[in-house]
């Protein structure tokens, strides 16, 4: 499959996708006003005037000389200062608000130099758009990775990232950008693969599987699920795929160890098939020292008899999840020699002109968007046949915010 | 002077064990080569290097020795061996012995007490002994005549130990001293017991005042009140350490100096072992080593004439243009290698290099499958030019990532594994006598690229899991109609 892919990417390099340069004027600007006022807090709360907050000695010195917020750090490396990376400002970040501000201050400023700065550079002068190189022999998962510029790394989840998204604007002007992205198709690929009948059913009857998860691990109704206990689910269910721990867990949610443990072993109860799948994906690794995808692509995990119990937990951690994400990846990249193929012989003129994590983006001219999309959907839903349904929301939009 | 080189080959073999436990060396059937080729590179560059005249390779024998039935409990701690190493045991003995070299297995003795019993019982004033082991206990081995190699992280910083450098190293007077070291010291990785709470460099400082076990027992008083007691505590037990460390160097050896002289030729046996390993770097050091008539039995290379005696090169044929693309367009297949502006492209042994324009028929010919690295990067370059890639595209890059995403896909190192062929340099490719004016720059290193695609992608495409036959296309017939073009 990779072949007829490599076809279609090269049309999406020569394709490329425009991008409002005004609009990501604006934005940046908006950052760096941002920026300025973060920083004018911060000195504040230090009582530091001068401060430079991007130098993590300085940073290091106030947090921990100055305001003591944690006697027993230490300094290390080879300039001798405190450790002032995100975990352990994560950890202290309730003592008191400087630590919240710092962090929000690196996020914008990282946003700002990382993904928005560069991007000018990025556009052609010819025809004013951007166009990435897809690498389809780079990840060990199977998945697509673009570069100059990284696509897939914007921040997209967060609200500040979302804005980048209004940026990325049709070709013509009364254009609209048609988003089509598969909803949660690695956890539909685990209960495909795990055969458990129950995340299987409720994909199946459409519910919300967080919710009907929850429901069967807490012993209630669907109805009387709390957000809370949903969100507890629905952390434990991408969890799992990624082979967490009752200590990972119990970070993410803010609880005790043992009150992981229990979610965890609450979780394993009621979906037994998981934890075979889990089982079987770590025995088949050991006795044959890779694991496949349903389409047969292999991940060699050679770690999987480490001595090294942390070596040998990442290759164990590996042998659940590389099945999983490969097989999205392959699915996602089916589709799109299926959609490719489509389009061209309804001879649409609008565009594919990006794949980003699990979704598909268009450049689309107007009178094509109805024609489009229902084709798009066909074929992503459709392209193959597994016990649960995949299911794509498609929708179209004045820029790729608007779209999502 | 003659120079005897006594291998340990345990202690190589989990030197490449744990060097390759990250890395492993995987031939194109999947079989970890690691040990291997790590241990025979190891070897060979070794002979090279030092030219001994004498050679000899000792393995621990499975089963146990007379140790573990003094005591129990020796090596006692260490983890079950790993399986890697078990399995190489047989072809590693197979592959010295193709080179001559005696492979010394007595069952019952570790392979020190063999070295040391060789080195004991060889060296002499026109015999040096050279015991290559990165094993402390050696030590006690050493004499004017025997010298002990610690390896190194690659073979060039090996750590020669004389005499001199021992007794300096520790403050002792005599190398046999290094026995009643290790006694007091004990050994954590073997499990023998020594003194408990006396380390190296205690027992060495204890040894180099007092000169040996007995005579610290002698007196006993002399010490700190701690030490006292410790030396008390180990009493009982002391000359089964002792005895534990103590290399035995009285063997009967079934071998004689004579039968281990090293003649630098090899059997026809090594490089047919070479072949069916995939070992093709290693062939380099049998060029004029193998005796008899060396084996045909190379694995698929490229059709080009004038093959060296060394290892299998590439030396593809330039010819005109217009012939290669009618070959090409015959075979319905064509190699392609873009080289600055212009285009190469091969085709059963033969090159050529054209300008983009010149190739466009061909390049457009949806019947002719298209052989190459990064097609996409390619195909991209020619439509800035007017020009479609159509027809199959195998792209070396993408089918070896579909074999093993976290490998390397470099192109020399792939026709290495799955050819046996080298893209170095050896004979400059050779022009047809087809020319009416004189051919273009020609861009060598390119052109050998060039001429290993087909055979490389067909290779490949063997190896490759068929995923999408697997697969039902929910669209046939439109499926069909858009792979034929691009």
């Amino acid at each position: 499959m990779e072949e007829p892919l490599a076809k279609v990417l090269a049309q999406m390099e020569r394709d490329g996708v425009k991008v409002d340069m005004e609009q990501l004027r604006v934005f940046a600007d908006g950052l760096r006003k941002e920026l300025v006022q973060r920083e004018a807090h911060i000195r504040e709360l230090a009582g530091e005037p001068e401060l430079n907050i991007s130098s993590p000695k300085q940073v290091g010195d106030v947090l921990f000389d100055k305001l003591k917020l944690d006697p027993k750090a230490k300094k290390s490396g080879s300039k001798s200062q405190y450790s002032t990376d995100e975990a352990t400002l994560v950890a202290i970040a309730d003592r008191h608000p400087i630590v919240e501000e710092i962090l929000e201050f690196r996020a914008v400023k990282k946003l700002l130099s990382t993904y928005i700065e560069p991007f000018p550079s990025y556009i052609s002068p010819v025809d004013g758009r951007v166009h990435t190189t897809f690498n389809q022999a780079l990840t060990a998962t199977g998945r697509l990775s673009s570069s100059n510029p990284n696509l897939q790394n914007i921040p997209v989840r967060s609200e500040r990232g979302k804005e980048i998204r209004k940026a990325f604007v049709p070709g013509t002007p009364d254009g609209l950008i048609v988003s089509a992205d598969y909803s949660q198709i690695e956890l539909r690929i685990m209960a495909h693969l795990s055969c458990d009948a129950h995340l299987t059913q409720a994909f199946r009857d459409g519910v919300d599987v967080h919710a009907a998860t929850a429901a069967k691990i807490f012993g209630i109704p669907v109805e009387e699920v709390t957000r809370e206990q949903r969100g507890m689910a629905k952390t434990a269910n991408f969890g799992i795929m990624y082979g967490i721990s009752s200590f990972g867990l119990a970070q993410r949610l803010h609880m005790s160890r043992s009150a992981a443990k229990e979610l965890i072993d609450g979780y394993f109860a009621s979906f037994p098939a998981i934890r075979s799948f889990i089982d079987d994906s770590i025995a088949f690794a050991r006795e044959n020292g890779y694991v496949e995808t349903l389409f047969g692509r292999r991940r060699y995990l050679p770690d999987i008899s480490a001595r090294n119990a942390t070596v040998r937990a990442l290759a164990e951690r590996n042998a659940v999840n590389a099945p999983i994400q490969g097989t999205s990846a392959d699915i996602i990249k089916l589709a799109m020699i299926g959609v490719a193929a489509r389009m061209k012989e309804a001879g649409l003129r609008s565009k594919m002109v990006l794949q980003i994590h699990d979704e598909l983006l268009f450049d689309a001219l107007p009178d094509e968007v109805p024609a489009l999309q229902a084709l798009v959907k066909d074929v992503m839903e459709n392209v193959i046949r597994l016990s649960v349904p995949l299911t794509v929301e498609c929708s179209a939009g004045i820029n790729w915010l608007e779209a999502h | 002077m003659d120079k005897l080189f006594l291998i340990d080959g345990h202690a190589l073999v989990f030197k490449m064990y744990y060097a390759f436990l990250r890395r492993p060396m995987v031939n194109s059937k999947g079989a970890d080569m690691s040990i291997l080729f790590g241990f025979t590179k190891y070897l060979l560059e070794m002979l090279e290097r030092e030219k001994p005249t004498h050679v000899a390779v000792a393995f621990d024998p499975p089963g146990g020795t007379f140790r573990n039935q003094m005591y129990p409990e020796y090596k006692g701690t260490r983890p079950p061996t790993p399986q890697l190493v078990i399995e190489a045991l047989e072809p590693l003995t197979e592959l010295v012995q193709s080179m001559n070299i005696p492979v010394l297995c007595i069952p019952g003795f570790e392979a020190d007490d063999v070295l040391g019993s060789a080195a004991t019982q060889f060296a002499g004033d026109n015999l040096d002994v050279y015991m290559v082991t990165p094993d402390k206990d050696y030590g006690q081995l050493i004499g004017p005549h025997a010298f002990q190699l610690k390896p190194g992280k690659s073979g060039t910083d090996a750590e020669l130990v004389t005499e001199a450098s021992l007794c300096e190293k520790w403050g002792i007077s005599e190398p046999v001293q290094v026995i009643d070291m290790l006694a007091i010291c004990g050994d954590t990785a073997d499990n023998v017991p020594g003194v408990k709470g006396v380390g190296e460099v205690g027992a060495a400082k204890l040894i180099a005042k007092y000169g040996s076990v007995e005579n610290i027992y002698d007196h006993l008083s002399e010490l700190t009140p701690r030490l006292q007691a410790q030396f008390e505590e180990a009493r009982p037990h002391i000359d089964l350490s002792k005895a534990l460390v103590t290399i035995k160097t009285d063997m009967d050896l079934p071998v004689s100096l004579e039968d281990m002289r090293f003649t630098g030729q090899f059997q026809p046996r090594l490089a047919e072992l070479f072949n069916q390993y995939e070992f093709s770097s290693l062939r380099k050091y049998l060029a004029g080593h193998l005796t008899g008539t060396p084996s045909t039995n190379t694995p698929e290379s490229v059709h080009g004439p004038a093959k060296n005696e060394g290892p299998c090169t590439v030396s593809p044929i330039s010819v005109h243009g217009p012939a290669l693309l009618a070959d090409a367009r015959k075979a319905g297949k064509v190699g392609l290698v873009p080289s600055g502006a212009q285009l190469i492209l091969a085709v059963e042994g033969n090159v050529s290099q054209m300008p983009l324009q010149e190739a466009k028929t061909i390049l457009e010919d949806a019947s002719v499958a298209k052989y190459g690295v990064d097609l996409k990067k390619t195909a991209n370059l020619l439509a800035a030019e007017g020009i479609a890639l159509n027809g199959t595209w195998n792209d070396i890059q993408l089918m070896h990532y579909v074999l093993n995403p976290e490998r390397s896909h470099e192109l020399a190192a792939l026709a290495q594994t799955y050819l046996g062929v080298s893209l170095e340099e050896s004979a400059p490719a050779t022009t047809g006598s087809l020319f009416d004016e004189a051919p273009e720059e020609e861009d060598s290193p390119r052109l050998r690229e060039a001429a290993v695609m087909i055979p490389l992608g067909d290779r490949l495409r063997k190896n490759c899991p068929p995923s999408t036959t697997k697969w039902k296309s929910p669209w046939p017939k439109c499926w069909r109609r858009w792979n034929a073009t691009a």
